[in-house]
């Protein structure tokens, strides 16, 4: 009861916050963008009016039909990254900057408690956001008119997206843990940024499948590798990563001295 | 000399639970700095007890670690018999609290926070309303807590802590940001919640005027030593507690007197008045000595020195 409790008024503190919304609406930014590519590139005429970002569609994209959208949706939903890493700098971090954070470690409630609810409801959120924003880019194919569409491409696209969609939360609980030991949100938005950076960087040296950040951007095809498979050695590897932040982060906010 | 309980009292774990707070030589060092030096507190059940020291003195470092948002270096600190470090859940349970600046969800309402915490405690809807009606809030309900004024927030913050109906309230400068009138109020509020519900108070402050009216005892907190717990109900204010002596001849008076056993302390002015702090010896065994000594006495004044000249001297605020 305790648990359903706390969650209720993370989601209550969540819901009731400018960024959250603000952090949706600029990720539902991205298919916009997309299918305005596709358009463009649809369109000659309209093309030749749009100069330069016309020239970029083609870089980008090259031809207007499904199979290409598709191979680009999950480049926009990779950005999920981020916007996870946001979440949590700020469900976790809000209590510090916010200066809750000692009302909150002086409740009767176990400490671990707060950890697993906050990352649950910046989980449930971030499922919320993906799929809309999922939702939106087939929608907007449909709306721009791209030919080549078939069912088992878009099977096989959702399940790129699915496999995206875990990878990315198992990245979770690392910026929680960097705002606990950061006292505030910068440090772990910061480093959501930087770890994008990186992965970038691994996922072009070969180490890609054993660095969290490059496995995401290999399976978005992001890294321009192609979607390989993920082995089972990256699955371990992400799965260590979550439960050690997570384990991290409980221990943070159970047994370091909060002076804030 | 004014009584010491916190040094003199014996331990006893038999009867913890009898004390609100009890602390055991608590102490809480940052590296070579030591912000609590092995404190010992007793606090009583239904008591209003104040905790007094200036800036840094150590005062909310012991609090957080009363509230186990700090650990103590050493010692141990217990409420209502639990140990805070080992039965954190079970010993914060009973407490309402407010540490240092008043702090609520600034994107939520009043009524939203006082809702958050009503579910994390576990209490009814109703002690939400109690707490609005206590704290003056109603018509703020529905306003944002990042718009509220500084007093109001602090409103807010202490409804958060009356909320649960707690057994201990332990508020660190509670009259921040009120003004005058408000000052008035949350100290009704809280005599009323002492006596009325038998809530233990504990309560910080700088403040010495709000102390004074407020509490029944004081700790002093020095340099993180608690230096002296004074009882205001008989100690401070009312009975004289040290004597000026103008006498014929004051260097002989001060050996004389110095020699007088059970004297506390005696000191000889710049302008050759002594002054003596008499412990347990009557001030009229002191004048027939020197008399009897052959020392005339001019004059013999009893001073009663309030709370704030007892700080001060205790604290070295005149230097």
């Amino acid at each position: 009861m305790t648990f359903f409790h706390v969650l209720t008024t993370e989601f209550l503190k969540l819901r009731r916050t400018k960024i959250t919304w603000i952090l949706g609406a600029t990720y539902c930014v991205g298919p916009l963008m997309l299918s305005l590519m596709m358009l463009i590139l649809k369109n000659p005429d309209l093309a030749r009016k749009m100069g330069l970002l016309a020239t970029k569609a083609e870089l980008m994209a090259g031809t207007a039909d499904w199979p290409t959208y598709l191979s680009l949706v999950p480049m926009i939903l990779m950005a999920g990254m981020i916007v996870l890493g946001i979440v949590e700098a700020f469900v976790f971090g809000r209590e510090y900057a916010e200066g809750t954070a000692k009302n909150m470690l002086t409740l009767p409630i176990s400490r671990g408690t707060f950890v697993a609810a906050k990352l649950l409801v910046a989980a449930v959120w971030f499922i919320a956001m993906y799929g809309i924003v999922y939702v939106e880019s087939i929608v907007l194919g449909f709306l721009v008119g791209l030919p080549g569409f078939s069912t088992h491409l878009l099977i096989e696209n959702a399940v790129i997206a699915g496999r995206l969609a875990w990878q990315v939360l198992l990245l979770g609980s690392v910026p929680a843990w960097i705002a606990i030991i950061g006292r505030g949100y910068l440090a772990p938005v910061g480093f959501a940024v930087f770890a994008l950076l990186l992965g970038n960087l691994f996922a072009h040296t070969g180490w890609g499948p054993w660095f969290p950040w490059s496995i995401v951007l290999l399976t978005s095809d992001a890294a321009g590798q192609g979607n390989p498979t993920i082995g089972v050695g990256s699955v371990v590897v992400l799965l260590v990563l979550l439960t050690g932040c997570a384990i991290g982060a409980f221990i943070s906010l159970d047994r370091a001295d909060n002076t804030q | 000399m004014i009584p010491t309980e916190s040094t003199t009292t014996t331990v006893d774990h038999t009867s913890d639970a009898v004390y609100a707070i009890k602390t055991e030589d608590l102490t809480k060092r940052y590296g070579d700095l030591t912000a609590v030096d092995a404190v010992n507190l007793l606090v009583k059940q239904g008591e209003i007890y104040g905790f007094l020291g200036r800036n840094g003195a150590g005062k909310t470092t012991t609090i957080r670690m009363l509230l186990g948002l700090i650990r103590p270096t050493q010692g141990r600190a217990m409420i209502f018999g639990n140990e805070v470090s080992a039965r954190r859940i079970a010993a914060v349970a009973p407490i309402g609290s407010l540490v240092e600046t008043a702090t609520a969800y600034p994107s939520l309402t009043v009524m939203e926070n006082l809702e958050i915490q009503r579910r994390l405690t576990g209490v009814s809807s109703r002690s939400v309303h109690r707490a609005i009606d206590l704290l003056g809030l109603e018509a703020l309900t529905d306003r944002r807590a990042g718009h509220l004024s500084l007093g109001n927030k602090q409103r807010l913050a202490i409804a958060r802590a009356i909320l649960s109906h707690p057994r201990l309230l332990v508020l660190d400068e509670p009259a921040n940001g009120l003004d005058p009138a408000g000052i008035v109020e949350i100290r009704h509020l809280l005599h009323r919640l002492a006596a009325e519900d038998g809530v233990t108070v504990f309560v910080s402050s700088h403040i010495l005027g709000e102390i004074a009216q407020l509490a029944d005892r004081i700790g002093i907190i020095h340099n993180g030593r608690m230096i002296e717990e004074v009882n205001l109900h008989s100690d401070v204010g009312d009975s004289p507690n040290r004597f000026e002596l103008e006498v014929s001849e004051p260097q002989r008076a001060l050996v004389l007197v110095e020699a007088i056993p059970g004297i506390d302390r005696v000191q000889l002015r710049g302008d050759g008045t002594l002054e003596v702090i008499p412990g347990n010896v009557r001030a009229s065994a002191i004048a027939r000595l020197l008399v009897e000594s052959g020392v005339d006495i001019e004059s013999l004044v009893p001073v009663r020195e309030d709370l704030e000249t007892h700080f001060l001297r205790l604290t070295g605020g005149h230097d």
